[in-house]
């Protein structure tokens, strides 16, 4: 076994010596030219890419070469069970193939902390080992995709890419990358056998292999099948986001400029006030606050949602940010040399995320840096376990700055006058979790602010409900809801609802996983969906019928009376879905 | 006692003899509508032509006379320029680019003071060492500029660090020297010949103190000006044991005068004519004593307070209100007046009184004499106080048969002088008389005429003598009654909403730019959340107080809401203008499209465009050229006249892009 593995590596050696030599040419040339550990997600995301996708090719290369039925008879018969012979031979390219990616990524980290005086956050460790997972992962992917047949192979890889879908956040996301990793590597494991055109043999394998087709093919249906419909209805030209929306539809809401949107709103109201504030509304400066940031920074993330960096030009000083003791650590840009670090006067609330204008948002604070003192001063925090989740932006002579639970107006001189009161002019309880709101506008009154809040994240083509209220401020700070009103859905019902009716179990599987190991996301709150009865009963019917058409492919299958049991229970639980797997993998009588 | 009873007789009948012969000479203002109907009608010129940019700006002369620095501006650049006095040497360009808006001498003429919004630079034209940035302004201990050491090349700041302000010395080379500190705001200074701080004026609560320095060191109070007086430190006197200042510490009208260590005070020159306050006060920059005083009231005058300069000036050849900067050479003129677009600068021999043209700041200009005069006169108000007022009239035409247009200035602590105005101008090319009162309240009458107000600036005494200027005007043929506009800005914004929705039906239009619908509100709002910064270290609502305008006392801010266009809007029934500006920072735009909107609820007839990005007062000579537009298009359209010619292309395309119209 071993000579196998040796054999492999030596044969990939040259290859992961290229590999490994370019990867490193590379990524030390952008450290000379960048700081490749300040970039923002995309590229890290366009890194991962580029190793999955070398893990596949030599995947697919590797397996590809032993899958032609002369050598894949040469290789298992070899003294050694089939396991043995995977652990082998996949072994030696999982090694090259970890060496290439694993070493430079290394060689990178080491050099950046000698050099200068730029450091290496722990995250910044376990960052070169999600790399090498993907890139196994990606391997494994090619493996699996040689070895199983084409009928259902590529289906059951959909779910491998769970991390690029995934919201988990430092060990989590390790734990996440290295779950597909293992259950990829299970998979292949129950792909190597002497007939490759088979369904796996062990129960295990092929229940493993059943229930990732079957996610893949509910993942297939929901995504592509939404695709295929909407490309047909835009074809027909009927399609709500094209040409003009429905009106009182969500997608009117979403596209009006916040004139109309805040009409709309107070449409319902004929009464005098109503009447003058539609005026106002049409002579006003509609102040559109910032969407939420999908995304904060995490303390221990893998990868920046945006570079955790800002120059102080006077001085000619970098500071980059370090989760490990969360304090900025200054470089001077001439020299690169060491100049402390800087922190502001009670710590940070959570690691800040640099935005226009010197400003930082730090969990529920607001900061500034000043290049008057070169310090940073707190302008804004807010009560304790709230979170900024958007950028604050000038309204007039306010400041609007939103949180996962209010939208809080202060004097825009609260930015300046850092010993002056953060005190808010008036704050504004959302009326929704903020993960579902979609636009906020707002207009100055005499004294106060009419703010509109519209309700409509998952609302255009999903499955929730959508709305719109219209909140009065006063110049005491006081609000309360003045109109509301409810967006109509422009997508039909049937296709809102899909993810639930064509599975709802699978749903929740999807949900969860996406969500395991996620860091505290404000974006993440968002209004429960109202599953409508008839998704129900269409689901059940749906599970039913799928169940039906496996006890009847099995019966034409010959399939054994428990085997049978098994695929029409797993039918009823998941769906459709199941039945396309099984319909797939057509399992044979031995399973 | 019968001898003084003829002689009286005598004088009673000489002066009779003398009003009825010379009415004119009585009554400048009777004089100047005779003198204007005289004069030919002017050609129409064309509206975009009464707005135009200047080239170059901030002349100063050097106070040993060799040359003049300016700066000059092409396409938003401002570049540094030295022009030599010498006849016929050209003009040499010190400075390709440069952020600087402002420049000055230094005594000894080697340092040019180059002054930026963020910084001070100093220069020296023949080379010497030093050049370079003497202070950045701002940072963490908000440093700025007090002004310049009148004795020693550099400049003189202030900042703050912690509770304590400190007053600094900037020389070239940014080296800095400390003089004095206080732990009270330091707002201006005077220096001694050894370049030690000798006077310092400071910020006391309400009041400004001023403090000398002892001669065992130290500094002691010598004064204070209290209730809004004002003492502005001039210099040292030679002798280096008092300061001039320029103040209302003597009387009601701001003056020159000597303060001495010892806090008496000694009148060096007030307005003969007890009627303005001191406008220009020249220094000689070598000496340190004052040489010119100035006024400008209803006819301007000049007034030589050294030997010899009385002669100097009286060779003046140009108008009276002539400005000067002299040198123990030549001296510097710049001339101004009402028909003169931007400025020209001359070189005055002081012995021959021989003048050239240096330099001017336009390419083209309309014709002066082509343009129409302002007068200056005044009217008894209905409570008897005298009110003074501005007045041009179209030439060539009877003033009482063309329309009457009032123009409100704004602050209202501020007031319209008798430079050129491009509106005036417009409006009376026109065909419109234009009267501009200077209703109490306004400044450069002295303290007594801006306090005179008592803070009744609702629909109450201030309008009162808007209104009755007006009916004043009217009763002494100017302007057809039934042609009659009110306008103005800001305050004068407010004013104009008063007089159309207070029930004096005496305007038949109106525009109202920028205006406060409630002054109270809108007082208390730029006390609050206003980012007017302070005025001599002193905070809005401090100097609001003061004004009989505390906001916050309720029964004021009753009032004034009571009396307020706001209160009253559903009286407005006259056609109306109205515009805003997006981006004001002194009347909030929250305010004006509040009332608005009750315009438009109301059905009121009136039209309202916001100005998306402007300020209060708009810069954007485009923004000027659109207001002249939309004002000529108002008033041709409710008191009659030719048609105002379609905006130019690139004028409708900046009116599209800027102006939003209801």
């Amino acid at each position: 076994m071993f000579e196998l593995y040796k054999a492999e590596c030596r044969r990939f050696r040259w290859w992961a010596l290229g590999a490994g030599a370019l990867h490193a040419g590379i990524l030390l040339f952008f450290d000379r030219m960048v700081d490749p550990l300040q970039q923002p997600a995309m590229i890290y995301e366009l890194v991962a890419a580029i190793y999955a996708g070398a893990g596949v090719l030599l995947g697919l290369f590797q397996a590809g070469s032993y899958a032609r039925i002369n050598q894949w008879m040469a290789l298992l018969h070899r003294p050694l069970s089939p396991r043995r012979v995977l652990i082998a031979v996949a072994g030696g390219s999982a090694t090259m193939l970890a060496a290439a990616v694993l070493v430079p990524i290394l060689l990178l980290l080491i050099g950046h902390g000698l050099i200068g005086s730029r450091f290496v956050d722990a995250r910044h460790w376990l960052l070169g080992l999600s790399g090498m997972l993907i890139a196994l992962t990606g391997l494994m992917g090619g493996i699996y995709a040689a070895l199983s047949p084409r009928r259902y192979g590529w289906l059951v890889l959909i779910p491998a890419l769970l991390p690029t879908a995934s919201m988990a956040v430092g060990w989590a996301a390790i734990v996440v990358q290295t779950g597909v990793l293992v259950a990829l590597a299970l998979l292949v494991t129950s792909a190597f056998k002497p007939d490759l055109a088979e369904p796996p043999r062990t129960i295990t394998g092929l229940a493993g292999t059943a229930l990732t087709a079957a996610m893949g093919a509910y993942l297939l249906l929901v995504v592509a099948g939404d695709l295929v419909f909407q490309t047909l209805w835009i074809t027909t030209g009927t399609h709500p986001l094209n040409g003009v929306p429905p009106r009182g539809g969500v997608t009117e809401a979403t596209r009006a400029d916040g004139a109309a949107l805040i009409e709309a709103g107070l449409a319902g109201r004929q009464d005098n006030r109503a009447r003058l504030w539609r005026e106002q509304v049409r002579l006003s400066e509609i102040f559109e606050v910032p969407p939420t940031m999908k995304w904060l920074p995490v303390r221990g993330e893998l990868t920046n949602v945006a570079p955790m960096e800002f120059d102080d030009e006077r001085r000619g000083t970098r500071w980059t940010f370090s989760h490990d003791d969360m304090r900025f650590h200054g470089v001077r840009l001439s020299d690169g040399a060491a100049l402390g670090t800087l922190d502001v006067p009670g710590g940070f609330d959570a690691p800040p995320l640099p935005i226009e204008g010197g400003h930082l948002i730090a969990g529920g604070s607001l900061l500034g840096f000043d290049a008057d003192d070169g310090m940073i001063h707190r302008s804004i925090r807010l009560p304790a376990g709230e979170t900024i989740v958007a950028r604050p932006s000038t309204a007039g002579t306010a400041l609007a700055v939103m949180s996962d639970r209010a939208l809080r107006l202060y004097d825009v001189r609260v930015l300046d006058e850092s010993a002056g009161s953060d005190a808010p002019l008036a704050t504004v309880p959302l009326p929704g979790p903020v993960g579902s709101l979609m636009r906020l506008d707002l207009i100055e009154l005499l004294d106060g602010y009419l703010v509109s809040f519209t309700y409509a994240r998952d609302g255009v083509d999903g499955p929730a409900d959508a709305w719109q209220q219209i909140v009065h401020v006063t110049g005491a700070g006081t609000s309360r809801p003045v109109a509301r009103r409810t967006l109509t859905p422009d997508f039909p019902f049937v296709t809102r609802f899909a993810p639930y009716w064509i599975s709802p179990a699978l749903k929740v599987a999807r949900d969860l996983a996406e969500h395991a190991g996620s860091g505290p996301v404000p974006m993440a709150q968002r209004t429960p969906v109202k599953i409508p009865l008839s998704i129900w009963i269409a689901a059940g019917l749906l599970a039913a019928l799928s169940a039906a058409v496996v006890a009847l492919l099995a019966r034409r299958w010959r399939l054994g009376l428990r085997a049978s049991a098994a695929w029409m229970l797993a039918t009823l639980a998941l769906g459709p879905p199941m039945l396309f797997a099984f319909w797939l993998i057509r399992p044979n009588r031995t399973a | 006692m019968p001898v003084r009873t003829r002689r009286l007789g005598y004088a009673a009948a000489a002066f009779l003899t003398l009003a009825c012969a010379m009415p004119a000479l009585a009554d400048p203002l009777a004089a100047m509508l005779a003198a204007e109907r005289a004069r030919p009608v002017a050609p129409r010129f064309p509206r975009d032509a009464f707005v135009s940019e200047p080239l170059i700006t901030s002349v100063t002369l050097a106070p040993d006379g060799s040359g003049v620095a300016f700066l000059r501006i092409t396409g938003g650049q401002y570049s540094l320029w030295l022009q030599p006095s010498a006849a016929g040497a050209p003009a040499r360009r010190l400075l390709q680019r440069t952020d600087a808006r402002e420049i000055a001498w230094s005594r000894d003429s080697r340092w040019l003071v180059m002054i930026a919004p963020d910084k001070v630079q100093m220069l020296s034209p023949a080379g010497d060492p030093g050049s370079g940035i003497a202070a950045t302004l701002g940072g963490a201990t908000e440093l700025r500029l007090l002004g310049l050491n009148p004795w020693h090349p550099g400049v003189l700041l202030v900042d703050r660090a912690g509770a304590r302000w400190r007053l600094w010395h900037a020389g070239p080379g940014g080296a800095r020297r400390l003089l004095a500190h206080s732990a009270r705001e330091i707002v201006d200074a005077a220096i001694g010949r050894d370049g030690r701080a000798a006077f310092v004026k400071l910020v006391d609560g309400e009041r400004h103190l001023i403090v000398a320095r002892s001669p065992k060191g130290g500094f002691h109070g010598i004064t204070a000006c209290v209730a809004m007086e004002r003492c502005d430190l001039l210099g040292v006197t030679p002798d280096n044991a008092s300061v001039y200042v320029s103040g209302d510490l003597l009387g009601e009208r701001r003056a020159l005068l000597r303060l001495d260590a010892d806090g008496k005070r000694t009148l060096i020159h007030a307005d003969p004519a007890s009627e303005v306050d001191i406008d220009g006060i020249v220094l000689d920059r070598m000496r340190g004593v004052p040489q010119i005083a100035s006024y400008r009231g209803t006819r301007p005058a000049r007034y030589g307070l050294l030997p010899g300069t009385a002669a100097i000036l009286a060779r003046l050849s140009l108008a009276p209100d002539a400005m000067v900067e002299t040198s123990s050479a030549t001296w510097l003129v710049r001339e101004r007046d009402a028909r003169l677009q931007g400025n020209r600068w001359y070189l005055l021999d002081p012995a021959s009184g021989a003048m050239r043209l240096l330099l001017d700041d336009r390419v083209k200009r309309l014709p002066p004499d082509a343009l129409a005069r302002v007068t200056a006169f005044t009217w008894p108000a209905s409570d008897g106080m005298t009110i003074h007022g501005l007045l041009s009239v179209p030439s060539g035409l009877d003033p009482a048969h063309v329309p009457l247009v009032t123009i409100v200035h704004g602050g209202p602590w501020s007031h319209d002088d008798t430079d050129y105005s491009a509106l005036t101008q417009l409006l009376v090319n026109r065909g419109y008389a234009v009267f501009r009162p200077q209703f109490r309240g306004s400044t450069g009458y002295g303290r007594a005429y801006m306090f005179a107000a008592q803070g009744d600036y609702g629909d109450g005494r201030v309008q009162r003598d808007i209104e009755e200027g007006t009916r004043y005007l009217l009763a002494r043929g100017v302007g057809d009654r039934t042609r009659t506009a009110i306008m103005g800005a800001s305050f004068g914004g407010y004013s104009t909403l008063q007089a159309l929705s207070n029930g004096s039906r005496l305007y038949r239009a109106g525009i109202a730019i920028v205006p406060p619908p409630d002054f109270g509100w809108t007082s208390r709002w730029a006390a609050i959340h206003g980012n007017l910064g302070r005025t001599q270290g002193m905070a809005l609502d401090r100097s609001l107080r003061l004004l009989a305008l505390n906001p916050d006392d309720r029964a004021i801010a009753e009032r004034l809401h009571r009396q307020s266009p706001l209160a009253r809007v559903a009286a407005m029934r006259t056609p109306l203008l109205l515009i805003a500006s997006g981006r004001d920072e002194r009347v909030p735009i929250r305010s004006v499209i509040d009332y608005a909107a009750h315009l438009k609820l109301l059905g009121a007839p009136a039209g309202i465009i916001i100005a998306r990005n402007q300020p209060h007062a708009p810069s954007d000579p485009m923004a000027m050229r659109a207001y002249l537009f939309l004002a000529e298009s108002m008033f041709q359209r409710h008191l009659g006249g030719i048609a105002p010619a379609a905006p130019s292309n690139d004028l409708r395309a900046w009116m599209v892009k800027s102006l939003v119209e209801r």
